[in-house]
């Protein structure tokens, strides 16, 4: 038997996932039944409309793609961090450790490049890694024990 | 099942990504500033004045109405539909009908010169 309501509250769940924001997808949400009424007083069965509703919106991921756009530079930041911060909480420990040892082998490799550029003296040179990977170290620990 | 797309949302090749998202603007505007309204009725008014021949993935419309609201063109309020859901309305602002008027000037001039080059344009 069709449930239009459970089938509806999947759809939401999928896309709050994707999505995040709760008025961009009550705003969907609302567009979705209004569409479901449309063709249900059109004479159409219960599933079918919903099924039609469903693709009528469209793609998630492209529009998904255009909310991205809508956010500023640090907005966007902070969602793919939040996203691969929940992937990599998802892994088991010695995937985290794999993280963790890439995102430190990428650390120093920018640190290098930066202080090949700067050209300093070996004496700063090593005040700039300790002030630099410092703080990063420690926005890594947080980041990967926050679960 | 969320991914899945009907032949209906696919664009004609006439209407690529990047014509839509110039016509969007001015076609919104255009009817918000007739009153207030939402996404479900913005969509079924353009599909009804273009006969059908402009079709958008509806959902790609709430991207560019969020777009036109943080260019302080249009704002959104919530208010009640039918059964008394949660419903976003969107408002014209006074800097969107002047934006309407330049982006209608703007289309009405690209019109004039593609009649003018279709009509024999010798002074190309």
């Amino acid at each position: 038997m069709f449930d239009l309501e459970s089938e509806i509250a999947d759809w939401s769940a999928t896309l709050s996932q994707r999505c995040g924001r709760e008025a961009d997808v009550a705003e969907l949400e609302d567009h979705l039944r209004a569409t479901f009424e449309g063709l249900s007083a059109d004479g159409m069965p219960p599933e079918r409309a919903f099924r039609l509703a469903v693709s009528r919106i469209g793609n998630i991921a492209e529009i998904d793609a255009e909310y991205e756009k809508n956010r500023s530079s640090l907005a966007r930041f902070h969602s793919r961090l939040a996203h691969w911060d929940r992937s990599l909480s998802r892994g088991s420990g010695r995937q985290r450790e794999l993280g963790l040892a890439i995102i430190f082998a990428s650390l120093i490799i920018a640190i290098s490049i930066l202080l090949a550029d700067a050209n300093v003296s070996d004496s700063s040179a090593i005040l700039y890694v300790i002030i630099l990977a410092g703080p990063l170290w420690l926005a890594s620990r947080m980041l990967l024990s926050r679960r | 099942m969320l991914g899945m797309t009907d032949a209906r949302t696919v664009l004609a090749p006439a209407q690529s990504k990047e014509f839509v998202a110039a016509s969007a603007a001015p076609l919104i505007l255009s009817i918000l500033s007739h009153g207030d309204s939402y996404g479900y009725e913005i969509i079924r008014r353009v599909r009804e004045i273009s006969d059908g021949e402009m079709r958008w993935a509806d959902g790609m419309l709430y991207p560019i109405l969020h777009r036109l609201e943080k260019r302080g063109l249009i704002e959104s309020y919530w208010g009640q539909g039918e059964g008394g859901r949660k419903r976003r309305y969107y408002r014209l602002r006074r800097a969107g009908l002047d934006e309407l008027e330049s982006l209608r000037t703007s289309w009405r001039r690209m019109n004039a010169m593609l009649e003018r080059l279709q009509g024999g344009g010798s002074h190309v």
